[in-house]
């Protein structure tokens, strides 16, 4: 929302960009690129002239995604792109932005804290807690098998628009202090399966080894867990964990 | 147009807004023509019942935090009323204010911003216990701050006594924020997006503690969100707004699994929802009965943005973007229809009374969610 530069129109904020990676590239041809590119993002070539408080949050947020594309770039990081938008503001923009993925081909590195909005548009989601990365899967596998607790704890911690109503706990504790992360797992405070080793041992993010006889659903899962390794926990990870999102 | 919302309980509601209508003065010099204003809030009624909560859903910019901040009497209305148990409340005076606080408190939504830095915790909860004359010694101002600490699950009260708000994390400030509306031992609490500032992982927990405190303390909530999967879970009731208007209202698992306002169709059909495709529950979803989602998403005008609402378009102020837009929606702002069940809707397409017509009532009462209402109806002949 407030990335945009508010003393310049946006017109200049494109060419500028164009201007900097290729010097050689003329005044006009680099105004027909920004319309094109305005285009691209459904704002008519009369914004151009328009200052960023005269647009509203959705095409501001577009005019972001316009500058992004304006060296036809290969991957886009999206940092909470849509989360100071209303939420259909954040389905056209993100209706938009799957169309030129789809037409452009370029990939898209998606930052953002809703998990639901997450489990629609993407294909492979990694979770982070305190700094680390604690679990990468398939978007799919990830909802339908959710390995680290902490991932379990955020499945259960967003409420459904259909199905039962159930009571949901979320995650005890609150998000740890980044001055003084907990020792071995940072998640043990807050986690309810947390054993010794949790206590002293840091987990590293590890291919997960499906069990023998069980369909291979985590192919390709990677998560940061000593309930997942065979020498600390030889038994496995507990029934109830598991067995909570499979249903 | 009566205001009662919820039919299905019979209890008296506690905090009532009748007709209330905020507009707010823009400062303009303009010589000629009339003094423009923003119209922010038209014609919002609403009640509030003790341990009851009432989810009020809409964009930003929808009008939902000014009708909050009306009932907290931080705003005075333009016209309309509030009543408190019945008795209208007073326009001024501030002993009048002070004792209406009294009873009915607020929860803002920014917990970084509505607690002061400069003062502790005990600070905040003993203004209110002073103020409303609950302690009378410092030993049972202690007390009851420890006791209020406690019942926000801030343990041990000890601790968090004499913190600062910034050595606390986001949901023990919204905590403390909670107590502190809790401290005036209120009858009515308004919650603006108590949770959309905190991280994701704690707003549960922030909502639990809320059900659990209307449960013991029998409070009668109103929870402002925009996120109608929390209203659902939260609230017992439901009401949509759109730019200032009250489109659609009534039990929320009836709003919205069975939404019928076009509006109200538009926010769930865009509400994120890992069900929506490709998921392991597909063949389910597409079983599934009265499944509220539309095939438009977005409306074919192309405008996903809230009109101005200095010059709010005239009618229904959803008629630019609603696909299923009459003339007559131009016009007038279409009358409460009550569809049966405590659930109602402010939309011409379910107006059966006004249509005349005994064949058209029951071809539009019986419409299911989401399909497209006939074309071509009779216009309506109430004007």
């Amino acid at each position: 929302m407030n990335a945009l530069n508010p003393v310049l129109d946006i017109g200049t904020q494109i060419t500028d960009v164009l201007h900097a990676h290729g010097p050689s590239m003329s005044a006009e041809r680099a105004r027909a690129r920004a319309v094109e590119l305005l285009q691209m993002v459904s704002i008519a070539a009369d914004r151009l002239r328009s200052y960023p408080h005269e647009l509203s949050g959705g095409m501001r947020q577009r005019a972001m995604i316009a500058i992004a594309l304006a060296l036809d770039p290969e991957i886009i990081i999206m940092d909470e792109p849509t989360t100071a938008l209303d939420v259909v503001v954040q389905r056209d923009i993100l209706a938009q932005l799957m169309r030129l993925r789809h037409a452009f081909g370029f990939s898209v590195i998606f930052i953002t804290h809703d998990l639901s909005l997450l489990l629609e548009i993407a294909d492979t989601i990694a979770i982070m807690y305190a700094g680390r990365m604690v679990e990468m899967g398939a978007c799919k596998d990830l909802q339908r098998s959710p390995r680290h607790p902490y991932t379990v704890g955020l499945l259960h911690s967003f409420p459904t628009l259909h199905g039962p109503r159930r009571s949901l706990t979320g995650i005890p504790g609150s998000p740890p202090d980044l001055r003084s992360v907990p020792a071995g797992c940072a998640f043990h405070p807050r986690c309810a399966f947390a054993f010794t080793a949790c206590h002293t041992i840091e987990p590293t993010l590890l291919p997960v080894v499906p069990p023998a006889g069980i369909p291979s659903a985590g192919q390709g899962s990677c998560v940061a867990c000593h309930l997942y390794d065979a020498e600390l926990k030889p038994e496995g990870p507990p029934r109830s964990l598991e067995s909570e999102h499979v249903n | 147009m009566s205001t009662n919302t919820a039919p299905s309980t019979n209890e008296t509601p506690v905090l009532e807004a009748v007709h209330l209508r905020k507009e707010f003065p823009l400062h303009t010099i303009k010589l000629f023509g009339p003094q423009q204003a923003v119209h922010a809030v038209e014609d919002a009624s609403l009640a509030l019942r003790p341990g009851h909560a009432t989810a009020l859903v809409g964009e930003s910019g929808s009008g939902k935090t000014t009708v909050a901040r009306l009932l907290a009497r931080l705003y005075a209305p333009t016209a309309g009323s509030i009543r408190y148990r019945e008795e209208m409340v007073r326009a001024r005076g501030e002993a009048a204010l002070r004792s209406y606080r009294r009873h009915v408190q607020m929860v803002f939504q920014d917990p970084f911003s509505s607690l002061n830095p400069m003062h502790t915790v005990r600070y905040h909860l003993s203004r209110p216990l002073r103020i409303y004359g609950h302690a009378h010694s410092a030993a049972e101002e202690t007390q009851l701050i420890t006791s209020l600490l406690e019942r926000v699950n801030l343990t041990p009260a000890e601790q968090f006594i004499s913190k600062f708000p910034h050595q606390l994390s986001g949901g023990q400030r919204q905590r403390v924020a909670i107590a502190r509306a809790l401290a005036a031992r209120p009858s009515v609490l308004l919650a603006d997006e108590p949770v959309s500032m905190l991280d994701v992982s704690i707003r549960l927990d922030i909502l639990n503690l809320l059900a659990r405190l209307k449960e013991e303390e029998n409070l009668a909530l109103l929870f402002i969100t925009h996120d109608l999967a929390s209203a659902r879970y939260f609230a017992e009731e439901t009401q949509v707004m759109y730019a200032g208007q009250m489109v659609e209202g009534g039990p929320s698992e009836e709003v919205i699994q069975r939404p019928q306002h076009p509006y109200t169709q538009l926010l769930l059909s865009a509400a994120p929802d890992p069900d929506r495709f490709g998921s392991v529950d597909q063949h389910q979803q597409d079983d599934r009965k009265g499944s509220p989602r539309v095939q438009t998403v977005l409306p074919a005008s192309g405008s996903v943005e809230l009109p101005s609402l200095i010059t709010p378009p005239g009618g229904c102020r959803f008629h630019p973007r609603c696909p299923h837009a009459m003339p007559v929606c131009r016009q007038q702002f279409p009358p409460r229809t009550e569809l049966g069940g405590g659930h109602w809707v402010h939309c011409f397409l379910y107006g059966a009374e006004n249509a005349q017509s005994g064949e058209v009532k029951g071809e539009i009462r019986r419409m299911p969610p989401g399909s497209t209402p006939p074309k071509g109806r009779p216009s309506k002949e109430n004007e």
